[in-house]
């Protein structure tokens, strides 16, 4: 019986989620602000748990012990960005909620797109986006493919299939609605497993995490400061930071829940509570300071591995066990169940109907907006499937350029009257495309993107300052929007 | 109700404090003030105690913005 404990968990798992998000999509008005923004009625549990469970993925999981093992403490830097990244949406959360009800706005692209006045920012951002979530994705199923595996002996892909094919039903049938009640459920899961995991771990194996913290610096100290094992030094950890705090507000998946807040109020309050969620990647630390001391992989098994030894598994290793393959789950699927859905609807909303500037009614909005979810569940799989033939973390990197581009008009659309039409185009266009040509150049003619990028700076950055000064530049050069369009956005 | 002025000036306050707690994470500040392991806290090392004060820190100055309805108060629209 103790040998099924892990299988039951999971599949009883991933039976209530379809449950949960089934039933959610039988709640609402179901028309296309339902779908896409649950009527603008998301109450306070469910906003905090959304905001929370979709930015901790499978990789903070899995990934936050592998960096300790790694890099010793340059693993901080995840809780330091988290401490000030998310604080941009107390400031305009608000704001945006307001417009969004004022104008129907669902997602981001929209916004910009409108208070620019130009369908060429919305369908770019729009394309964008949704080509930066595809190696995201990919990174879910593969936590997700992990854990079936080492749970019931499957090929990975058959595993991930599986779990991903419950979470594109419950999207597709539950809408946001579905994403936001799961998550709930997701969220709590990883909290409790995650602490519960944390203290127990280094408990049974050293006494405590006082005594675990008193053999690393008796042991292994060089893990406990920077430079650290690695060597990491003091400008790649800050710029590190930087950079994550750049984009992290401006993620989609997590800028448009801003839209299904049941009042501007609210979105303030989950930005104020969002921190709390971060202490959840504590206890991850501490398991990869164990894994230091046991000698563990410096690779993203070694969670798992830590419940492979000895002394964990006769202290009740099966239950642990079961319990982490649920939180990876859970963390995979938060936020890939966002993921699915934001692109679905920015695929719709902003490409098709934005960007090429087709209508089409909600009924069919609705469809083609679930038709998506399942061409990119499936798209995620494919990729997933020749992943040891292309690098999905070198698409990730140009996955996480992207949204430090959309900074620039995001903060000058809602703060700054001179702001206009020709410098967001530009300034977009030009960030965007210093970005792509600089990944594509440092992917195929190394030496000359050396040439170009001497000093290594992310592409991000180096798109973001090209977006910034062109939108700046432009803007001051052009005359400013009529005053009529822009009293609707409160400027 | 806050006046304008008075939430123009919190705001503004707030930005600069986020400014602020931000370099406080980053090279030269953190790795000279806390970027060591002594002095522990409850057993943990100071790194990872000043990260997470830090985190405590903002947390609470947001709770106090919200709760004085310091920034971006204006109307509801539901």
């Amino acid at each position: 019986m103790t040998q099924a404990l892990p299988a039951v968990v999971v599949f009883g798992y991933l039976a209530v989620a379809l449950a949960l998000g089934v039933l959610a999509g039988r709640r609402g008005g179901g028309g296309i602000t339902d779908f896409v923004a649950g009527d603008r009625a998301f109450g306070p549990v469910v906003m905090y748990f959304v905001m929370g469970a979709t930015i901790f993925s499978a990789y903070a999981l899995l990934g936050t012990p592998q960096r300790v093992v790694a890099k010793g403490s340059d693993a901080l830097y995840i809780i330091a960005y988290g401490a000030v990244g998310f604080v941009p949406v107390f400031f305009f959360g608000a704001k945006v909620r307001r417009l969004g009800a004022r104008m129907d706005f669902v997602t981001q692209a929209e916004l910009l797109g409108a208070r620019f006045g130009s369908r060429f920012v919305t369908g770019l951002m729009g394309a964008a986006t949704v080509a930066a979530f595809l190696p995201y994705l990919v990174i879910q199923l593969k936590g997700a493919g992990m854990v079936m595996h080492a749970v019931t002996g499957w090929p990975d892909l058959w595993g991930a299939a599986l779990v991903y094919a419950v979470v594109t039903v419950y999207v597709i049938v539950g809408g946001v609605r579905g994403v936001g009640w799961t998550n709930v459920l997701q969220g709590l899961a990883m909290l409790v497993v995650v602490w519960g995991l944390g203290l127990w771990i280094p408990h049974v194996l050293f006494g405590g995490v006082g005594p675990m913290f008193d053999r690393l610096v008796a042991q292994a100290p060089e893990y406990l400061t920077l430079p650290g094992p690695a060597n990491v030094s003091d400008g790649a950890y800050s710029s590190e930071i930087l950079v994550s705090v750049l984009g992290f507000s401006m993620w989609p998946q997590v800028f448009m829940k801003c839209f299904t807040a049941r009042s501007a109020r609210l979105v303030q309050l989950s930005a104020v509570l969002y921190p709390t969620f971060l202490f959840f990647l504590v206890p991850l630390l501490f398991i990869g300071w164990s894994a230091v001391l046991m000698g563990g992989p410096a690779d993203d098994t070694v969670l798992l591995w830590m419940l492979e030894r000895p002394e964990i598994v006769q202290g009740g290793g099966t239950a642990a066990f079961a319990f982490v393959a649920f939180a990876i789950l859970a963390a995979s699927m938060s936020t890939g169940d966002a993921l699915l859905h934001a692109g679905g609807s920015i695929a719709v909303r902003d490409v098709f109907m934005g960007g090429f500037g087709r209508t089409l009614d909600e009924r069919a909005q609705t469809r083609a907006i679930r038709i998506v979810i399942v061409v990119l569940a499936v798209l995620a799989g494919l990729l997933l499937s020749v992943a040891d033939r292309v690098s999905v973390v070198d698409l990730l990197l140009l996955a996480y350029a992207v949204p430090i581009q959309f900074l620039p008009p995001t903060l000058a659309g809602l703060y700054w009257r001179r702001a206009n039409r020709v410098g967001a185009q530009w300034g977009l266009g030009l960030g965007i495309g210093t970005v792509v040509l600089l990944f594509v150049l440092g992917q195929t003619a190394p030496a000359l993107y050396s040439a170009v990028n001497p000093a290594g700076w992310q592409i991000g950055v180096i798109g973001g300052a090209v977006n910034l000064a062109t939108l700046v530049l432009l803007s001051l050069c052009r005359p400013p929007m009529s005053d009529e369009h822009l009293r609707n956005f409160e400027l | 109700m806050l006046d304008p002025a008075t939430r123009r000036r919190r705001t503004l306050g707030a930005v600069a404090w986020f400014f602020v707690s931000t370099l406080l994470l980053i090279a030269p500040i953190f790795t000279t003030v806390g970027n060591r392991i002594e002095p522990r806290v409850l057993g943990l090392p100071f790194s990872l105690v000043y990260v997470l004060g830090v985190v405590a820190v903002n947390f609470a100055v947001l709770g106090w913005l919200y709760a004085t309805r310091s920034v971006d108060d204006d109307g509801e629209v539901s």
